[in-house]
């Protein structure tokens, strides 16, 4: 597991609970973008939690380095406020979990069970953000087009449906909820990539 | 009332003009000698034969120049004191007079021709010292040319008073008339080119100025004495006979009913088809004119009387304006082909003069269209300027609207980004509090710096609250809320699938609604103390919407709810909202709040 926090009493009480838990090890704390490339490049990591505003860089960059070396790896975001913009932004450098700063222990290290075993938290507005991608003007196409289940439970969730109201109206179970919900990140990951890769080759950076 | 009397004046002014020509007969005529005998000698027939005038020749299909010549006796019972004139009320075509054998006068040479189709009337002094006491002879001869029968009505002898009106009046009814349908005819024709001119997209004008046009070749008969004329003219008139093709097509046209092809073509074909085959040397020209294009020109124009008729009755006003009119041109032209054929006596052919009449009635429907469409035209003025004034108002009006809505979004926008701006930095300190309190192990702190956090969580989510997004906002809370309530060890049951769409959200609406939940949550942790706590949102009766608080803790106290500023805010708030806050003790134990709120929130409430 990778750490990257600038706030220092924040990095150690991150550092603290993430060394007493014995489900991974704790490879580095960071606290700038430069450790954290370093880092990346240096180790094998499979877990990076790291805070977006670095005061030199953006955490999505660390998030999408990682990606890029270790597929397989996740990435979870740590942000104060977890507002819309911000988890839709990480979600698109390829984040599959966000956590609040003043997230206690229980909540870190369920967060971090919860990616591992595939499941994607997400918030109402959020899911609001994101159908309103998907159906409004310019309508964004994904690469990969969402399955009609997770459609509808974007949209429910949009709604403000709990899980349990979910998972009664479409006849699933509550767990499968969230593991739908990463497919979903994933897909506006991979959306996200190949727009880059398309806004560059129209600006000429890139030369396929 | 004013109708009926305007239809009856109508009718009785139809009556006059169609009994027209036959009114000079009903006149008597009084004073003077009357000569009602003469001796008849026909051209080709070797004796005189005795006969009573009028006189009227047999019908003649030969064609050619005719001459009867005619002897009367008269008796003057001593030298006349006055001068005595002879007046000839009709004579057709051409009459030379001689008064005991010498010669007074020849209507051939009067200053005006009048044609094949009119008689002429003469009215000529008796020279003195011709007159002889006892017996005198006229001799009047009598030419008329083509098929035209020529004709004699009984001279009188007399007076110029006596006599003298008389000769006026058929000088005006038989000369005058002849040439005021002329003149009425070219200014028709001039009106009508003027209206196709500027509305050629009128076909009806386009046929009526092509009728007009056509019809006046007839007028060459006025010009019979000059040479060549003659011989031209039946070729002339059929030619012109296709004037009365148009006929049906005109009626066709004001009944609003398609013109077939084939009647268009016949306008041309028939009348083409009568001089190709009057100009073959087998056939004399006038028999072929008698025997197809009269016929046609009658079943023509009875064919447009029998059209406007038929739209008459189906209610085509322009129809009855046109068919009185027709009908008096289509009964004048039977009689003047009677006339022709012999069935009828008469020296006068009719068609010429209610022809007039019926160009009175298109005058008259092409004045009426004119009228109508000025009024129409005045009230689509009237209309359009209307409209345009209820557009601009509403234009004026959405312009108003546009604006105050973008000054609106403007600082709603300002504010937003401000909200956002301070609370960036706030927060981020918040968290570091908290970390901070908690390595110092300050529950104190460490609590109160994360309901701060958490409050600033709430204002920012709400501003990103649109109308209708209520459940949304409620979503947001019941996020924060099972954190918290997980926490304590409090078990949250949240359901607002129920809760009914409530209209006129805005951020600070939804903010309030949200502290409002919050504190009753809030209150039931830390007054209960309770171990479940159910949020449900639902509708409540027809005009409201209710979120209810429930918690298994400790009842409200018995002795009212006063107590405590936050109950205070809360009341206040949802006040505000044009709503109101219940608090009740329900029956299985525990305490109850119930939110009630409108379905459509007020404009301007709510203000934390």
């Amino acid at each position: 597991m990778l750490l990257v926090e600038d706030d220092e009493p924040l990095r150690d009480r991150f550092a603290r609970i993430l060394a007493a838990w014995p489900g991974g090890r704790l490879v580095a704390a960071c606290a700038t973008l430069a450790e954290a490339v370093q880092a990346l490049q240096g180790a094998r990591v499979d877990l990076l939690i790291t805070d977006l505003r670095l005061p030199d860089g953006h955490g999505t960059q660390a998030i999408r380095l990682l990606r890029s070396l270790h597929p397989a790896a996740e990435a979870m975001v740590i942000s104060v406020l977890a507002d819309d913009a911000t988890v839709i932004e990480a979600i698109e450098a390829g984040a599959a979990g966000y956590l609040l700063k003043d997230a206690d222990s229980i909540e870190l290290v369920e967060a971090i069970e919860e990616l591992r075993a595939g499941r994607s938290p997400i918030s109402s507005s959020i899911a609001r953000i994101i159908v309103r991608r998907l159906g409004g003007a310019p309508a964004v196409p994904l690469a990969e087009a969402l399955t009609p289940r997770e459609t509808e439970i974007l949209w429910g969730i949009a709604r403000g449906l709990t899980y349990a109201e979910l998972a009664q109206q479409l006849g699933i179970s509550k767990q499968t909820v969230p593991v739908h919900i990463k497919n979903v990140y994933r897909k506006l990951e991979a959306t996200n990539r190949s727009e880059a890769v398309f806004n560059a080759t129209q600006r000429g950076l890139i030369r396929l | 009332m004013k109708k009926a009397a305007l239809a009856l004046l109508a009718c009785l002014g139809l009556l006059l003009l169609a009994g027209a020509p036959f009114l000079p007969r009903l006149v008597q005529i009084e004073g003077g000698q009357v000569l009602d005998r003469a001796f008849v000698l026909a051209p080709g027939a070797r004796q005189e034969v005795e006969t009573a005038l009028p006189h009227t020749w047999p019908p003649r299909h030969q064609g050619g120049d005719a001459e009867y010549r005619y002897r009367l006796h008269f008796g003057l019972p001593e030298a006349p004191r006055e001068p005595l004139y002879l007046f000839l009320p009709l004579v057709s075509q051409r009459a030379a007079i001689a008064l005991n054998g010498v010669e007074l006068m020849d209507t051939g040479n009067r200053s005006l021709s009048t044609g094949i189709t009119s008689g002429v009337t003469v009215f000529v002094r008796l020279p003195a010292d011709r007159l002889a006491a006892g017996a005198n002879t006229l001799d009047v001869r009598v030419a008329a040319a083509g098929v035209m029968r020529g004709h004699l009505s009984p001279p009188r002898v007399g007076s110029a008073q006596a006599l003298g009106p008389h000769y006026r009046l058929g000088l005006f009814l038989l000369e005058h008339l002849r040439l005021m349908a002329l003149a009425g005819q070219l200014l028709l024709m001039v009106a009508v080119l003027a209206a196709w001119l500027y509305r050629p997209v009128e076909p009806l004008f386009g046929w009526l100025l092509l009728m007009q046009v056509l019809s006046l070749p007839q007028y060459a008969g006025l010009r019979s004495d000059l040479p060549g004329v003659q011989e031209a003219l039946p070729y002339v008139l059929m030619a012109s006979s296709s004037a009365s093709f148009i006929l049906p097509i005109i009626a066709l046209l004001i009944n609003g009913m398609a013109v077939p092809r084939w009647l268009q073509w016949c306008v041309a074909a028939v009348p083409c088809l009568g001089i190709a085959l009057a100009l073959l040397p087998a056939l004399p020209v006038w028999q072929v004119m008698l025997a197809l294009s009269l016929p046609a020109v009658v079943l023509a124009v009875w064919a447009a009387a029998a059209i406007t008729a038929a739209g008459a009755l189906r209610g085509v006003r322009e129809a009855r304006l046109l068919l009185v009119p027709m009908l008096l041109f289509a009964l004048a032209l039977l009689h003047d082909v009677a006339q022709v054929a012999g069935w009828i006596d008469g020296a006068v052919l009719l068609g010429a003069y209610y022809r007039m009449v019926l160009m009175i009635g298109i005058a008259v429907i092409l004045m009426r269209r004119l009228g109508l469409s000025l009024m129409r035209l005045d009230g689509a003025n009237a209309r359009l300027r209307q409209e345009l004034a209820q557009r601009e108002a509403e234009l004026a009006r959405l312009h108003e609207e546009e604006r105050r809505e973008a000054a609106q979004r403007v600082r709603s926008e300002e504010r937003q980004r401000l909200t956002v701006d301070l609370h960036d930095g706030l927060s981020g300190h918040l968290a570091s509090i908290i970390a901070l309190a908690e390595r110092e192990r300050s529950a104190v702190i460490e609590r109160s710096a994360r309901e701060a956090l958490d409050d600033l969580r709430v204002v920012i989510h709400s501003l990103d609250i649109g109308d209708r997004e209520l459940t949304v906002a409620l979503a947001g809370l019941r996020e924060r809320l099972a954190r918290q309530l997980k926490r304590l060890g409090v078990e949250l049951d949240w359901s607002t699938a129920r809760l009914p769409e409530i209209s006129g959200v805005t951020p600070t609406h939804a903010l309030a609604v949200l502290r409002i939940v919050q504190e009753a949550v809030t209150n039931a942790v830390r007054h209960g103390p309770a171990t479940r706590i159910a949020v449900r949102g639902e509708p409540h009766g027809a005009a409201q919407a209710a979120i209810v608080v429930e918690n298994d803790g400790v009842p409200f106290p018995r002795s009212g709810c006063g107590g405590g500023a936050g109950l205070e805010n809360m009341r206040r708030r949802a006040e505000l909202l044009g709503g109101e806050v219940r608090w009740e003790t329900p029956q299985g134990g525990g305490a109850r709040v119930a939110v009630l709120l409108p379905l459509q929130l007020p404009v301007h409430g709510g203000a934390i």
